[in-house]
Formats: structure tokens, C-alpha cells, sequence
């Protein structure tokens, strides 16, 4: 599709999609349609993991806008042998949220310790983890997980802990949560690698 | 180093890293390929995890973020570099290369490579950043921003960006200094009144933190404050 004597990526009926990758190149070259092609096709993604990491829609709009303003600016960076488009905008997009909720918990922590404060109770986070997610594939694979490992990885990305956090929330020790978050994500890649 | 730093590689790619542990396993993941590779496929993984919570944004969202694009200069590319291009051009590309240490690092990508892979040059920010043995270590500031310093213990040198940093009121300027393992400072010879740019810090000595303050206009002989932010060197 995108060939080398065309500077801009369009999406031509009858053609394949560009790739996110591909996009982000051509944001990366001033295209402002291919930022807008790239926004359509990873906006639901970073949207949707802000919200559920931070919970507030309009805070979750807000890192969105951020985002993607960070993905236009900073596309002249992006390496496709180095990771995926995808990967880059979703690893950005996690770190500003959990920032966002650590930010507003660090006040609230003054006051009462952690685990009395939680506005977002725990087995809240796991459930609707478990309910609301969408791939297959990732729901099958999570449930290839211990519960330890499966509550470590899934408090920590979608509730935004720590894990000290973790390890108070679930009563278990910190070098024991800090191995199952590891080791259930290698799990969760190997099961998710068998599934390509 | 050691298992334990290791076993940091699945919080690290779930950012549940308390701030102290999360520079501390960024300074091992610059020196770790295995790290950065266990990393970069954990970081995949729990993309997955995000992607399965996708939701569709308000289309005012989208409006905003065109809209803003619209506004906002976008960093100029790191490579190719022109090899008959003129010093300043070169300069800022490497003043790019540097910033994107920042990016790369604030990012949490296992992509320091991406800079550090590039070929050294004459340019001296350039060969710091390019240097074999440069690390990168990112520091929060007192008050706002961040420091983040590129060194390199074989050039004896390092690259410090300054970045966020609050407009400091017109008859001050941030100095950098260099602190030995005694705590005897002496100046950087580096003042900074643009944020965001990168500047070559030389004659760095093992040992050396790099700590940066507020001073009166022109800068001072010795600190006139305690340092906004101290960053381990080479």
C-alpha cells in the first residue's frame, strides 16, 4: 500500500487499511490525516483503558487528548523495529493514568493508610475485569492464570496500583507479589503468543 | 545484577513501580538487553490487556486532538543526519537524539537502544549519547520538572536535559554543578535559562552527582540553595 514515491498515507477504498505503524510514520512526517486515521484506529484502546484506570470519563478524556498531542509530537521518534505503534501509544497512555490516579491518591493517604481509603474497591476492579473484557483470547488466557497471579497483574494495570499496594490489598508478601506479576504475565504472553 | 532487580521486570511493565524502584530498574534496563527484551514483550502483553477494555471516546475528543496537532510543532527526526548539514543543524538534531532519551525513558520502552544504536559523530552531545558505557538516569525536581542526565564514564562526560522546568523570574537562572562523594560542589559552567534544551556537562569524575539550583543572574561560585534535584553521574 504506502509506497515510497507518496508522502502521505491515505486510505483508498478498495485497498488495505493502513497499519498503525504505517500511520504513525506518516504522522511522523506532518500528516495530519494519517494522525486522524491513527486516532480512529487506537482511540478506543487508549479511551478505554484511561477510563478504566482512572474512572472519571472526563479525566480519561483528558489523557486521551494528551496522548495522542504526545504521539504528534514525539512521532518523529518512533522505530517500528523497536516495538509496535500500538504497544508505544498503550504503554504512554498507562503510564499518564496511573500518574493521574497516583497524584490524587497521594493526598487522600495523608489523612488514612492505605487499603481504608479506596474509592476503588478491589474486588470492584477484578470483577469488571473480568466482565467487561472484550478479547477473547485475553479473557481465556487470563483464566490460564493462578488467582494470585491473575489478581496481581490485573490490580496493578487496570487499578493502578503499586505493588506494595497489592501486596496490602491482598495480605501477601511484597517479594511474592512482585514474582506473580511477573510470572503471570509470562504466562498471560505464552498463552497469548499460542493464540497467533 | 542481581535476580531480585529481575524479578522487578513484570511490575516495572505494569508501571507498579514505586518511583525510587522505577528509576533504579530503568538504570539496570539500560545496562540489561535481557531486561529490555523481557520488558518489551511484557509491555505487548499488557497492551492486550488494554485493548480489551476498548471504549469509544466522545467525537469532541477527536476534534481537540486535530485540533491541537493543528498548533503544535512536532520534534524534528533524529536520523538521517546530513553529513554536509551545518554544525547548528547537526546540533539540533542531537539535541532531538537526547530529548528523546527523556521520551524514551519517561515512556518506559526498552528503546534506549533506539538512540544509542545511532552512529557516533564530532557532535560532543552526540557522542555522549552514543557512547557504549551511557546511562540515563531521570530525576524529579523539587517544585517541578525533571533532570535527566546521559553520562558516559569513558568520556567523562554527560548530557543533562532539563525539562518542565518553572520559568524562573528574569534576574535568576538554573546552574548546574557537579558534586563530588564529599558533597564539594563546583560548577558545571552550565546555566540554563532555555527549559528543554540539553547541555554538555564536561570533566565529570567518577563519583560525580549532578545537581542543579536556582541562582541570581549570571550564576554563583558555590550554591546559594539547597539543590533542586541531585542526579547520580557516572
Amino acid at each position: 500500500m504506502a509506497n515510497g514515491a507518496h508522502r502521505r498515507l491515505r486510505s483508498v477504498p478498495g485497498t488495505a487499511q493502513p497499519t498503525a505503524d504505517e500511520l504513525l510514520q506518516a504522522t511522523a512526517r506532518g500528516d495530519e490525516n494519517a494522525l486522524a486515521e491513527l486516532y480512529d484506529l487506537l482511540a478506543p484502546a487508549v479511551f478505554g483503558l484511561a477510563k478504566r484506570v482512572v474512572r472519571d470519563p472526563s479525566r480519561a478524556e483528558e489523557i486521551t487528548q494528551d496522548v495522542f498531542l504526545s504521539v504528534w509530537r514525539f512521532a518523529t521518534r518512533f522505530d517500528p523495529a523497536k516495538g509496535s505503534a500500538r504497544t508505544w501509544v498503550l504503554t504512554l497512555t498507562h503510564r499518564r493514568a496511573v500518574d493521574v490516579v497516583r497524584a490524587d491518591a497521594a493526598a487522600s493517604r495523608r489523612e488514612q493508610r492505605v487499603g481504608a481509603t479506596q474509592d476503588r474497591p478491589y474486588d470492584t476492579v477484578l470483577e469488571e475485569a473480568s466482565n467487561r473484557l472484550q478479547g477473547e483470547q485475553v479473557r481465556e488466557c487470563l483464566d490460564t492464570l493462578t488467582e494470585l497471579q491473575r489478581e496481581s497483574v490485573l490490580l496493578a494495570y487496570y487499578g493502578g496500583y503499586t505493588y506494595p499496594e497489592v501486596s496490602a490489598l491482598l495480605d501477601v508478601k511484597l517479594p511474592t507479589v512482585k514474582t506473580r506479576m511477573r510470572d503471570g504475565l509470562i504466562r498471560l504472553r505464552d498463552c497469548l503468543g499460542a493464540w497467533r | 545484577m542481581n535476580a531480585d532487580v529481575h524479578a522487578l521486570a513484570g511490575a516495572y511493565a505494569l508501571d507498579a513501580l514505586p518511583p525510587d524502584e522505577a528509576t533504579e530498574f530503568q538504570e539496570h534496563l539500560a545496562e540489561c538487553a535481557t531486561c529490555q527484551e523481557e520488558v518489551a514483550e511484557l509491555q505487548i502483553t499488557a497492551t492486550h490487556l488494554g485493548v480489551a477494555v476498548s471504549e469509544q471516546p466522545p467525537a469532541r475528543v477527536r476534534e481537540a486532538v486535530l485540533q491541537a496537532a493543528r498548533q503544535t510543532r512536532q520534534l524534528p527526526p533524529v536520523t538521517p543526519i546530513q553529513p554536509h548539514a551545518a554544525p547548528s543543524r547537526r546540533r539540533r538534531v542531537w539535541l532531538a537524539a537526547a530529548a528523546a532519551v527523556v521520551v524514551v525513558v519517561g515512556a518506559g520502552a526498552a528503546g534506549l537502544t533506539a538512540v544509542l544504536d545511532n552512529e557516533p559523530t564530532n557532535d560532543p552531545i552526540a557522542n555522549v549519547v552514543a557512547a557504549p558505557d551511557a546511562t540515563s538516569t531521570v530525576t524529579p525536581m523539587r517544585g517541578g520538572g525533571q533532570l535527566t542526565v546521559v553520562s558516559s564514564e569513558q568520556l567523562g562526560q554527560a548530557v543533562v536535559l532539563s525539562e518542565d522546568l518553572p520559568p524562573s523570574a528574569a534576574d535568576r537562572v538554573y546552574q548546574l554543578w557537579l558534586v563530588d562523594p564529599d558533597g564539594q560542589a563546583r560548577s558545571a559552567d552550565v546555566l540554563i535559562d532555555a527549559p528543554g534544551a540539553a547541555d554538555l556537562v564536561r570533566g565529570v569524575e567518577p563519583g560525580d552527582q549532578v545537581a542543579i539550583t536556582r541562582e541570581p543572574a549570571g550564576g554563583s561560585e558555590q550554591p546559594t540553595m539547597t539543590p533542586l534535584a541531585v542526579s547520580k553521574a557516572v
